[in-house]
């Protein structure tokens, strides 16, 4: 075992280029000439490592899609989208502290009938909804109040036109005009007429029909309509003609 | 061992390249590149062994160099924050090599790298270097190859003064007992 200050000593000297101390150790240490001998082929041996081929050339170095770092763009960029951020969160917050847009009432003139309960038509068309005021819906709390209008199935315009027909089958085909189907109640009129309507909606043309044959229209569901006598009118009003 | 310093004049120069560069002048990289590419090479060299590896770590170097040198920050010399960079993609690589070529024979090792390369190094360093650890590999090829003192070293392995010194011991004496084992003897040679 050699001694660490004496193993400090032969690196030292392996290290070095000093022949004098290799010689000096070899006389002092005789015994270990060989190990100091090793030492400088080992010392050696890292040393010649490190050459390079002769041929060695520096390839040019190719980074041109990378640019050097600019921090003021990188601060200019990121500043920006810190104030988007900040515009947009005031934004919110102001629209949405705004009072709620009032929605017009709505005619809901047309709206349907329970179809379980239909003694009289007339009295029971329901009176326009209106919108509570403060913005309110009926149940009280804030949230908006959102109406919409059931649809009507007779907001397009037809033409039609019948030289003879009776009163039921007119009533089946401006019904179908508008993909309604029709219950006709029983005692409803069932005359020969003839009919003559341009540019009026099928509904409409119901309740003409209606006014001149005791009768009433009325919407039950969406896609439904039922055809309800007067049975108070006087049938001698009926004639069988129209227009 | 020579202890090699850096004089002020390069440490200077390589600022003022480093804040040219920064400035937004292409030409001053250039220079570091060419200045600094062969130490670069020969350090990867010495911890991955081949030269076509050490070559494609090299350009990842300073590919990097490139793109981070505005973190650079200046506490050190340029030379010591590149080597450092150096060692710690060559570790990286070497230990990814590792994985994919364990079962690759020494000598089959040894065959790889470049003509030029075994025309002037001798083979049975090659091999000795090749059982090392890439650890080991390093520090031998800071203090031997690049010159770097204990100080540098330490800045440059990311480790404290004595751990560079007992981490060098350690090594030098690992690479001898390797080495040692592929030199034939004086009887062997005769």
């Amino acid at each position: 075992m050699i001694p660490k200050e004496i193993d400090d000593l032969m690196w030292a000297i392996a290290e070095g280029t000093d022949q004098a101390a290799i010689e000096e150790f070899g006389d002092r240490y005789p015994n270990l000439r060989e190990e100091l001998l090793k030492r400088i082929r080992t010392i050696k041996a890292l040393k010649s490592g490190s050459r390079l081929p002769r041929s060695i050339t520096t390839p040019t170095f190719q980074n041109t899609q990378v640019r050097p770092a600019n921090w003021r763009l990188i601060w200019a960029t990121f500043s920006l989208a810190i104030l988007s951020i900040v515009a947009f969160g005031v934004y919110r917050a102001n629209t949405s502290s705004l009072p709620k847009p009032v929605v017009p009432p709505v005619d809901l003139s047309h709206s349907q009938l329970p179809a379980t309960n239909i003694p009289d038509a007339t009295q029971n068309i329901p009176q326009p909804l209106r919108v509570p005021q403060n913005n309110q819906n009926p149940q009280g709390n804030n949230q908006p109040l959102v109406i919409t209008k059931p649809p009507n199935p007779s907001n397009g315009l037809k033409t039609m036109k019948l030289e003879s027909a009776t009163l039921q089958a007119a009533i089946l085909l401006i019904a179908e005009e508008d993909h309604m189907t029709v219950t006709i109640a029983k005692g409803t009129p069932n005359p020969t007429i003839k009919i003559d309507y341009v540019n009026m909606t099928p509904m409409d043309m119901l309740k003409d029909l209606g006014q001149q044959y005791a009768f009433t229209p009325v919407l039950d569901g969406e896609h439904a309509i039922l055809i309800i006598p007067k049975k108070d009118e006087d049938e001698g009003q009926i004639n069988g003609d129209s227009h | 061992m020579s202890i090699y310093f850096e004089g002020a004049g390069s440490f200077d120069e390589d600022s003022i390249l480093v804040e040219r560069f920064l400035a937004g002048e292409a030409s001053a990289f250039e220079a570091l590149y060419a200045k600094y590419y062969g130490k670069v090479l020969s350090l990867s060299k010495g911890v991955l062994i081949s030269e076509e590896e050490a070559a494609d770590v090299t350009q990842e170097v300073f590919t990097l160099v490139y793109r981070n040198l505005h973190r650079f920050n200046r506490q050190s010399k340029f030379s010591t924050w590149l080597f450092r960079i150096t060692i710690n993609r060559s570790i990286q690589e070497s230990r990814k090599r590792r994985f994919k070529h364990k079962h690759v024979e020494l000598s089959e090792a040894a065959e790889s790298v470049a003509p030029e390369a075994m025309e002037d190094a001798d083979p049975r360093i090659q091999l000795a270097m090749e059982k090392l650890t890439p650890q080991d590999r390093a520090i031998l090829t800071l203090f031997y190859w690049q010159e770097q003192n204990l100080q540098e070293i330490s800045e440059s392995m990311e480790i404290n003064l004595n751990a560079a010194k007992t981490r060098l011991y350690r090594a030098r004496e690992r690479f001898r007992i390797y080495f040692e084992k592929e030199v034939p003897h004086d009887s062997e040679r005769n």
